[in-house]
C-alpha cells in the first residue's frame, strides 16, 4: 500500500504535503505545513466517511493537553474529506512498549496513566466513547501523553444501545460487552485497565492467535495479574472484571486509585472491593449473546485457518513429493510418498492447531507450545497411526481382532530376499546400514519407527506462529538426523527411502503452511504521528 | 490423561506385537502340500518334459495357495525341480507308439517354497497397494473439494462482509454435497 499524495503536493488549498506518516484503515495521515508554517497532520478520510465525519464532528472543538487537537475539517476539489490536526512529533506508546518488554516502571506507568485518564475525562466528560483505546494511539511528546484518532468516537445512546456499524476497537483492549452491541463508556474503562497492564509488564493480559481466541478470553479467562506489582492488583481487578457494574464507574475513580499507590504520601481511597463470598462470579452465561456471537466467530476462524491449512498441505506435499521423485528418480514410490506426506503433516497440523493448554497457561501463549508428557504421547500415538497407515499403503493386511492373527505376513520379520540384496548395495539408505531389518516383527517395525519419530521430536513448535523463522533448516535437519538414525528399524530399502523421504517433507511442510508472525524489530528512529 | 495415553500406547503394541511368529521355523519340504514328484507325459521327450513342468505348476500352484504369483518355467528349472528323468512310457492303445514320460522331482535342499510364497505375498500387496493408492487418492480429492468449499466460503464471506452469508453458505453446501454424491456414485459404480 502506498501513500497517494508526496512531498510538494496541495490536496488542500494552504497545506502542503511534506510526507507520509501513517496508512490505516480508515484512510492516510500525511505531515504537512500550512502557508504559514504551521505545522500540521492531515488525515485523508478514505473510506467510512459517515463513521469518520461523526465522531470527528463531535471531538473538533475539544481542547485538552492530553488529546491531539483536531483543527478543522475540509474538502477538496474532488470532494475528499480531510481532516487537519495537530502534529505530534513524540512516539506512540507502541514503540515504547516494544523496547520495554518488561513494562515500565511503576511511578512511569502511574504519570502515563494520570494523562492517559485525564483524556479520556474529557472525552467522556463531553459524552464522547473512545472506543478504540491502544497504544498505537497514545503518544508521548515531551512527557506528555496525548490521546489521537478520533476515527472511531461516538456518541454514548441514550439508551445505552447502539448499534455496532463498525468494527468496535482493537481485540487486545476490547471490553467483553462490545461483542452484544451494549456498551458504555466503561469500555474505556476496561481498555485504560489494559493498557496499565501492559505499561507495568509490558504484554496484554490476554494473547492468542486468532481474535476470536483473544475475544473468549476475555469473555472467560480472568487475567494472570501475578506478574502486576501487587499494590496494582486490586485496580486491574476492578478495572479488568467482567460485568461492566462492577467495573470503576468512572476514569477518574480509576486514576485516583492509582495515583494513590504510585504516590502513596496522598491519602488513598479505599477501594469498594467485594469479599470474595459476596462478589458474584460472572460465568459465561451472564453474557449469552456475546457468547453465541464470539463462539461462531472462534469456531469460523479456527475452521477457516485449520482448513486453509491442511488445504495448503495438499498443495505443498505435492510440490515436494514431485521435486523429490524428480531428483531421486523415485516416480514409482511418487503417490505413495505423497499420501505418507500427507498423514504425516495432518497428524501434526490438526492437534497443533488443536491442542489448548490448560487452566493459568491459558493467559500465556508462549507457554500454548509447551512440552508436556502428555503431548508427546499424543503424538506418539498420531505416530502409531501413521505406521499403520504407512503398512495400509505398504497393501500389508492389518490384523484385527476377529481375524486369526497367525497368517498375517505383518506378524512376522521381513523376509530378505537376493533381489533387494542387490538393490541394498546400490541405495543411499542401503550404504547407511547395509543390512535389512529381518528381526522384528513387520508391524513392530513400523510402529516403532514412526511412533519415535513423533516422540522424540518437538513436532508442535514447527506451528507456532512465534517460531524464529518462517522454514528453519535446522528443523528439516533435525528430522533427518533423527529419522536417519532410526531407519534401522524400517525393514526393507524401498520402505526406509520412503519413510525417510516421507518425514522430512512432512517437517517442510508443517513449516511452509502454517502461518508465521515475523518478530517486528525495535525500530530506531523516532516513529511519528501514526495511526491505526 | 497421560497414564491412560501411555497405557492405550503399551497395549495397542502389546496388541499388534505379542503374537508374532519371530521365532525362525526349521526348514522342511511341505509334504502334506505338495507332491514328492510329478509325471508328464507326451509324444516326444520334449512335450514330456514341457507337460511335466506345468503340471509342477499347478500342483505348486494350488498346494501352496498361491494368488497373485505366476511361476515361470525359467524360475521352475532353476529353483523348484531337478533336472528330472525318464519315466515309465504308457501305451495308449495299440496304434499309436507309447506317450513318452518325464519325471521331476521337487527340490528339498534349499527352501524354495518359502521364496515362492514370499513372492506371492509381495504380488498380492502390489495388487492391494495400487488397489488402495486409488481409494485413497479419491479419499483425499472428496476431502480437498470439501475443505476448499469451506474455505472458500468462509473466505468469501470475510471478502463480502457478510453480504451474502446464504448464498454462499447455499453454494458451499451444493458443492460439498455434489463432492460427496459424486464420491459415492464413484465407490457404488464400482469404477
Amino acid at each position: 500500500m502506498k501513500f497517494t499524495y508526496h512531498s510538494g503536493h496541495q490536496p488542500l488549498p494552504g497545506y502542503t504535503i511534506k510526507r507520509g506518516i501513517g496508512l490505516g484503515g480508515f484512510g492516510e495521515v500525511y505531515f504537512a505545513v500550512t502557508d504559514g508554517g504551521k505545522e500540521v497532520a492531515l488525515k485523508w478520510i478514505r473510506a467510512n466517511q459517515d463513521i469518520e465525519m461523526r465522531g470527528v464532528q463531535q471531538c473538533l472543538n475539544l481542547k485538552h493537553p492530553n488529546l491531539v487537537h483536531l483543527y478543522d475539517v475540509r474538502t477538496d476539489d474532488q470532494g475528499h474529506h480531510w481532516l487537519v490536526m495537530e502534529y505530534v512529533a513524540g512516539e506512540p506508546l507502541s514503540t515504547i512498549f516494544s523496547r520495554h518488554p518488561n513494562g515500565v516502571a511503576s511511578e512511569l506507568a502511574g504519570q502515563w496513566f494520570h494523562g492517559l485518564a485525564q483524556a479520556i475525562h474529557c472525552l467522556h466528560e463531553h459524552g464522547i466513547v473512545h472506543r478504540d483505546l491502544k497504544p498505537g494511539n497514545i503518544f508521548l511528546e515531551n512527557g506528555l501523553i496525548k490521546v489521537g484518532d478520533y476515527g472511531l468516537c461516538k456518541l454514548i445512546a441514550d439508551s445505552q444501545k447502539a448499534g455496532m456499524t463498525k468494527d468496535v476497537g482493537t481485540v487486545h483492549y476490547m471490553a467483553p460487552e462490545i461483542s452484544t452491541g451494549n456498551y458504555n463508556r466503561q469500555i474505556d474503562v476496561y481498555a485504560a485497565g489494559i493498557l496499565l497492564y501492559e505499561m507495568l509488564t509490558g504484554h496484554v493480559p490476554f494473547e492468542g492467535e486468532s481474535a476470536g481466541e483473544i475475544l473468549m478470553k476475555h469473555l472467560t479467562v480472568q487475567p494472570d495479574l501475578t506478574r502486576v506489582p501487587k499494590e496494582f492488583v486490586p485496580i486491574l481487578q476492578k478495572a479488568l472484571v467482567k460485568n461492566p457494574a462492577h467495573r470503576y464507574a468512572t476514569i477518574q475513580e480509576m486514576a485516583k486509585d492509582v495515583a494513590a499507590v504510585v504516590n502513596p504520601n496522598q491519602p488513598m481511597q479505599p477501594l469498594p472491593m467485594k469479599s470474595p463470598a459476596s462478589a458474584p462470579t460472572h460465568s459465561v452465561a451472564d453474557y449469552p449473546m456475546a457468547i453465541s456471537v464470539t463462539s461462531t466467530m472462534i469456531f469460523q476462524q479456527r475452521w477457516s485457518e485449520l482448513s486453509g491449512i491442511l488445504l495448503w498441505s495438499v498443495l505443498a506435499a505435492a510440490i515436494l513429493t514431485l521435486g523429490w521423485a524428480l531428483i531421486f528418480d523415485a516416480y514409482d514410490k511418487l503417490p505413495q510418498t505423497f499420501f505418507l506426506v500427507l498423514a504425516a503433516s495432518w497428524s501434526v497440523l490438526i492437534p497443533s492447531k488443536l491442542w489448548l493448554p490448560e487452566g493459568k497457561d491459558l493467559q500465556e501463549p508462549s507457554k500454548a507450545d509447551h512440552d508436556s508428557w502428555t503431548r508427546r504421547l499424543l503424538h506418539m500415538t498420531l505416530g502409531f497411526a501413521v505406521g499403520i497407515f504407512a503398512l495400509y499403503l505398504d497393501g500389508y493386511e492389518m490384523p484385527l481382532p476377529w481375524k486369526p492373527t497367525a497368517d498375517f505376513e505383518v506378524l512376522h520379520p521381513w523376509q530378505a530376499n537376493p533381489e533387494t540384496q542387490q538393490v541394498l548395495s546400490r541405495s543411499w539408505v542401503g550404504r547407511m546400514y547395509g543390512s535389512e531389518n529381518t528381526s522384528m516383527p513387520i508391524i513392530a517395525c513400523y510402529l516403532s519407527y514412526f511412533g519415535l519419530m513423533f516422540l522424540i521430536l518437538r513436532w508442535w513448535k514447527t506451528t507456532v506462529p512465534d517460531r524464529s523463522k518462517r522454514l528453519s533448516i535446522m528443523a528439516v535437519l533435525g528430522v533427518g538426523f533423527w529419522s536417519y538414525i532410526l531407519l534401522f528399524l524400517l525393514p526393507s530399502v524401498h520402505q526406509r527411502e520412503v519413510g525417510f523421504a516421507s518425514l522430512v517433507m512432512a517437517s517442510v511442510v508443517c513449516q511452509v503452511t502454517c502461518p508465521w508472525k515475523e518478530k517486528v524489530p525495535v525500530r530506531k528512529k523516532k516513529m511519528r504521528l501514526a495511526t491505526a | 490423561m497421560r497414564i491412560l495415553l501411555a497405557l492405550a500406547g503399551s497395549i495397542s503394541m502389546w496388541f499388534f506385537c505379542a503374537p508374532s511368529c519371530a521365532q525362525p521355523k526349521e526348514v522342511v519340504f511341505p509334504k502334506a502340500l505338495l507332491p514328492g514328484t510329478v509325471t508328464g507325459h507326451g509324444e516326444t521327450v520334449e512335450l514330456a518334459k514341457k507337460a511335466a513342468k506345468n503340471k509342477a505348476i499347478g500342483e505348486i500352484t494350488r498346494g501352496l495357495k498361491l494368488q497373485a504369483f505366476v511361476l515361470t518355467e525359467t524360475y521352475l528349472d532353476k529353483q523348484v525341480v531337478d533336472e528330472g528323468q525318464p519315466g515309465k512310457d504308457v501305451a495308449v492303445d495299440n496304434i499309436l507308439a507309447p506317450f513318452k514320460a518325464w519325471e521331476f522331482t521337487f527340490r528339498s535342499d534349499k527352501p524354495w517354497w518359502t521364496d515362492v510364497i514370499r513372492r506371492d505375498h509381495d504380488a498380492q500387496r502390489k495388487l492391494r497397494t495400487d488397489d488402495r493408492l486409488t481409494w485413497t487418492a479419491r479419499a483425499v480429492l472428496g476431502l480437498s473439494i470439501l475443505l476448499l468449499a469451506g474455505v472458500g466460503y468462509v473466505r468469501l464471506d470475510e471478502y463480502t462482509q457478510g453480504r451474502y452469508t446464504t448464498w454462499l453458505r447455499l453454494a458451499g453446501v451444493s458443492v460439498a454435497t455434489t463432492a460427496l454424491a459424486g464420491t459415492w456414485w464413484y465407490v457404488v459404480s464400482g469404477q
